[in-house]
């Protein structure tokens, strides 16, 4: 971390563990770490990408960040101050500062309500605005996500996905938050609205001096509009640091199997081979030490099974492997 | 268009929806033929028509709500336009095979996997339960399943998303079927496993000489996978082409916008995106117009008037846009088009 600046969000050694199944007499069969000793900072201004396949956790952190869910070990603090265990009263006013905006902008909006009516719910409830206050303001917030006044009072079946996630952009930014956490804002999207969407939020953004947290699957829209990006694999942190170098030079085998499988609109993926072995294992039993392992073609069994590999730092970027220095000597051609 | 005898022809086949009064023209003379051995890439977006187009083709759309028209709809020597439902039910399962989107809801929970691919061979080819069983452990090694025999009891709750997609492709294959229809095969997939899935197509496609119609939104997908690609906007094919004659030379206003508005491309990070703009139309074009004239940054005066005729700008690229010229011309100096020049 830089000194000099704190981090605006902080997450420190958080995990987050889910019982499943359960036995005879009630308890837990298994347990499930959705996120292991998680730790990294969201930087004022920032957007960070959170970037993994299905069960890597990071819509687990999504919701933690958001205090929809609390961590079962660490912390997670904001502006300094620690955001579980708050007294109601104070989660409110975090909630008022932390907002998100969820993947699936139909089942996120309430069908029973207008548009107009699920924009005031966060302004009534948050700011305290007498109703024509509040009037005034929706228009506003129409006229910023780019939602026509005339779809204000249509319910959300009457409206397109993209409006849809118009709205619930709106909503999100109503209340002027400092972080919008964003839950795959456009996968449910059809691919001309899209950018529609992603252009929208990079605006709002750098209006607003919003920083942001955008969990995808995509990684060419992660590296579209992140400023940092976090691989996740198992509950994890893989690798973190700048998108640009992510993308150019990642260092973890990881890392590099992911983005090597991303076909690309361009004449050099075709009829190339994919480096993806396998799938990933079961989160309820992971490999022991390093969770990719089963999957690595550089893995040791007997270094990579015995230690958790920490984050080590590398220029700008941190990577989680025990074996980055031979890895990188065997790309270089030593 | 190719002359050797296609696997599937398809001429000016038109889908219309509902009981009475307004009907819903939901595809507008579709013509497409896909080789023998070749992977023909359908792309566009919800509501475009993709999956209609091919629902027409099996016979699976009700007769009481659909009609359907068409010159032609060629399966090698059949007239798939006079099929009767039973020789249409042949057809389905042992001649084209299919695979859908979801493989957990495509798949029965109740049986076993092994079950449901023999199950295939038992009613198309009249195998005995013994000979299927054999044969489906045959397809699961085919289709790279690791530890086939111990999968072969397997129920779909206990498999991965990939790996009931690999037993989806396995009873889709279990005929040997001339044409696989593939409606977004990989969409619900982790894109490690898409990689892995497309390949496997793809492989697969060589090793049984099939030919393959591949549903999708993804224009990598297609890049990497297909070798034609034909684009669909409200219910029209707008513009078709072998792969890279597509992409060196994107001729429609609506491929233009989806070149254009691919994220981690040429555009710079974090800036603006060249959105198309507007909504996906939930209804088919006017008949007397290109149905993307609102949106489109190459739309001319007569766009919205006149429906632009089907061009062939080369032997095996045609177009339907009265602006061509112009959108090649705009997107010729672009990267994307570059690297494929």
């Amino acid at each position: 971390m830089k000194p000099g600046i704190s981090p605006l969000m902080r997450v420190e050694n958080v995990s987050r563990i889910f019982p499943v199944g359960s036995t005879l007499l009630g308890g837990p069969r298994h347990r499930v770490r959705a996120l292991d000793r998680v730790s990294l900072d969201l930087r004022r201004g920032e957007t960070l990408g959170l970037v993994g396949e299905s069960g890597c956790g990071k819509s687990t952190l999504a919701r933690l960040m958001v205090a929809l869910d609390a961590p079962s070990e660490g912390r997670i603090t904001f502006d300094n101050a620690p955001l579980s265990g708050l007294p109601a009263g104070e989660l409110h006013r975090r909630r008022r500062q932390i907002q998100m905006i969820f993947q699936d902008p139909y089942a996120s909006l309430n069908p029973r309500m207008t548009a107009r009516a699920s924009i005031a719910e966060p302004l009534a409830n948050f700011t305290g605005m007498g109703r024509a206050d509040i009037e005034a303001r929706i228009e506003e917030l129409a006229a910023q996500v780019g939602l026509p006044p005339h779809l204000l009072d249509r319910f959300p079946h009457e409206l397109s996905g993209g409006q849809c996630q118009r709205v619930g952009i709106a909503r999100a930014i109503s209340a002027g938050p400092d972080v919008i956490i964003a839950d795959e804002p456009v996968s449910a999207l059809d691919v001309s609205i899209q950018a529609q969407i992603l252009n929208l939020l990079l605006e709002i953004k750098r209006r607003m001096g919003l920083s942001m947290v955008f969990v995808s699957h995509d990684l060419s829209v992660v590296s579209h509009i992140a400023d940092r990006v976090a691989v996740m694999y198992l509950g994890r942190i893989v690798e973190i640091g700048p998108t640009a170098e992510i993308f150019a030079q990642p260092r973890h085998p990881y890392t590099r199997m992911l983005l090597d499988a991303v076909p690309h609109p361009l004449p050099a993926g075709r009829g190339r081979k994919t480096q993806a072995q396998g799938e990933l294992p079961s989160p309820i039993d992971p490999p022991a030490g390093c969770h990719f392992r089963s999957r690595c073609p550089h893995a040791d069994a007997s270094l990579c099974g015995a230690t958790v590999p920490p984050l080590v730092t590398v220029g700008e970027a941190e990577i989680a492997c025990l074996r980055l220095d031979e890895i990188t000597l065997e790309r270089a051609g030593v | 268009m190719i002359t050797a005898s296609p696997t599937l022809s398809v001429r000016d086949l038109s889908v219309s929806f509902g009981a009475t009064g307004a009907r819903l023209q939901a595809l507008d003379r579709v013509s497409f033929d896909v080789a023998r051995g070749e992977i023909l890439a359908l792309v566009g977006e919800s509501g475009c028509g993709k999956s209609v187009t091919m629902m027409a083709i099996l016979g699976l759309l009700p007769e009481r709500v659909a009609r359907i028209e068409a010159q032609r709809i060629q399966l090698g020597e059949l007239d798939l336009r006079k099929a009767t439902p039973k020789a249409l039910r042949t057809v389905r399962g042992r001649r084209i095979g299919m695979i859908f989107q979801d493989p957990m809801t495509s798949l029965t929970p109740v049986h076993t996997v092994g079950f449901q691919i023999a199950e295939v061979m038992r009613a198309h080819q009249g195998l005995s339960r013994r000979a299927a069983q054999a044969r489906a452990l045959e397809l699961l090694d085919l289709v790279r399943i690791p530890d086939p025999r111990r999968r072969l009891d397997a129920y779909p709750h206990e498999l991965s998303g990939g790996m009931r997609q690999r037993v989806m492709i396995a009873i889709a294959l279990a005929c040997a079927p001339e044409l696989l229809i593939a409606d977004e095969p990989t969409t619900a997939l982790d894109v490690t496993v898409q990689a892995q899935i497309m390949e496997l197509i793809a492989d697969l496609r060589r090793e049984m000489g099939m030919s393959v119609v591949l549903i999708t939104h993804d224009l990598g997908v297609v890049a990497t996978t297909a070798d034609r690609v034909a684009v669909m906007y409200a219910g029209r094919i707008v513009e078709e082409a072998p792969v890279a004659d597509l992409f060196r030379n994107p001729s429609h206003g609506y491929t233009a916008g989806l070149i254009r508005s691919l994220p981690g491309g040429e555009t710079e990070r974090q800036t603006r995106l060249a959105e198309i703009p507007g909504n996906v139309p939930r209804f088919a074009a006017p008949p007397n117009a290109c149905a993307f004239t609102e949106r489109c940054a190459f739309a001319l005066p007569g766009c919205a008037t006149t429906r632009p005729p089907d061009e062939q700008i080369s032997q095996a690229h045609r177009c339907a846009c009265f602006n061509r010229e112009a959108v090649a011309a705009a997107l010729r100096d672009t990267p994307f088009v570059r690297a494929w020049v």
